[in-house]
């Protein structure tokens, strides 16, 4: 059995006398950008929508909040924290932050020579947003802006 | 690339390094096996039980989601002390 998340979306709303659920449409295919280095020269960059932060930094609010949060990537594990308007999915990331922002795998597949090396710095975002012109027009290019000043190859969107 | 976790998980199982390692290590591998865009590769790793699937899958039942909320919203109170402290 697989779960129809769109569809199953859709009715949850419907059921709920919400308007109807609009999900994104995009108008055109996102332009195909084929990995010019092997895996193993490449330095990675990392973004995980789930509302990661770290000790010290200002928690997500609940209502399209739209900013951002730069997270050291050897932040270590207990320092990290996180809030997401669905928190019933953070149950278990609050106890592993690997299930959802995997900066110790991704060190350990530094290691292992996989990658190159990570980022110093990854990028969390509070991924519940519900204005689409919110994400086109502040998020994505506010994470762009900052994967290009990093100078990586590639990145790595952990979606929640 | 999708791995069939529930939400929350994409990047692997709780405190399973070696399931966290290959989910991440699949994922990465999508750089060189996808060909074009929208293309979605599938890693084929197993939850072992099934019965999220079926919440997963209802429509019926109350809306799960936060209120929407405007101030911050700590995990811990510690953690508000510390962010208006620094």
């Amino acid at each position: 059995m697989h779960v129809d998340y769109m569809e199953v979306i859709r009715k949850r709303y419907e059921n709920l006398g919400y308007q109807a659920y609009r999900w994104f449409v995009a108008d055109d295919d996102a332009p195909w950008t084929p990995l010019e280095k092997r895996l193993h020269e490449c330095k990675l960059g990392l973004l995980s929508t789930s509302g990661a932060y770290a000790l010290g930094q200002v928690a997500y609010h609940y209502k399209d909040d739209s900013t951002i949060r730069e997270i050291p990537s050897n932040t270590q594990t207990d320092d990290l924290r996180f809030s997401h308007i669905t928190e019933n999915y953070l149950v278990n990331p609050r106890k592993d932050p690997n299930c959802i922002l995997p900066t110790e795998t991704l060190h350990t597949l530094v290691q292992k020579k996989v990658i190159k090396s990570l980022a110093n710095t990854v990028f969390s975002c509070m991924g519940g947003t519900y204005s689409q012109r919110r994400v086109k027009t502040e998020i994505a290019p506010e994470i762009l802006k900052n994967f290009k000043r990093q100078d990586i190859d590639c990145a790595l969107l952990v979606a929640m | 690339m999708f791995v069939n976790y529930p939400l929350g998980h994409s990047a692997g199982k709780p405190f399973d390094r070696a399931d966290q390692e290959y989910v991440v290590e699949s994922a990465l591998n999508g750089f060189n096996s996808l060909k074009k865009s929208s293309q979605i590769g599938m890693i084929d790793s197993d939850w072992g039980s099934t019965g999220w699937k079926n919440e997963a899958n209802s429509t019926a039942g109350e809306d799960t989601r936060q209120p929407r909320d405007t101030r911050p919203q700590y995990q811990f109170e510690e953690d508000r002390i510390a962010a208006e402290t620094i």
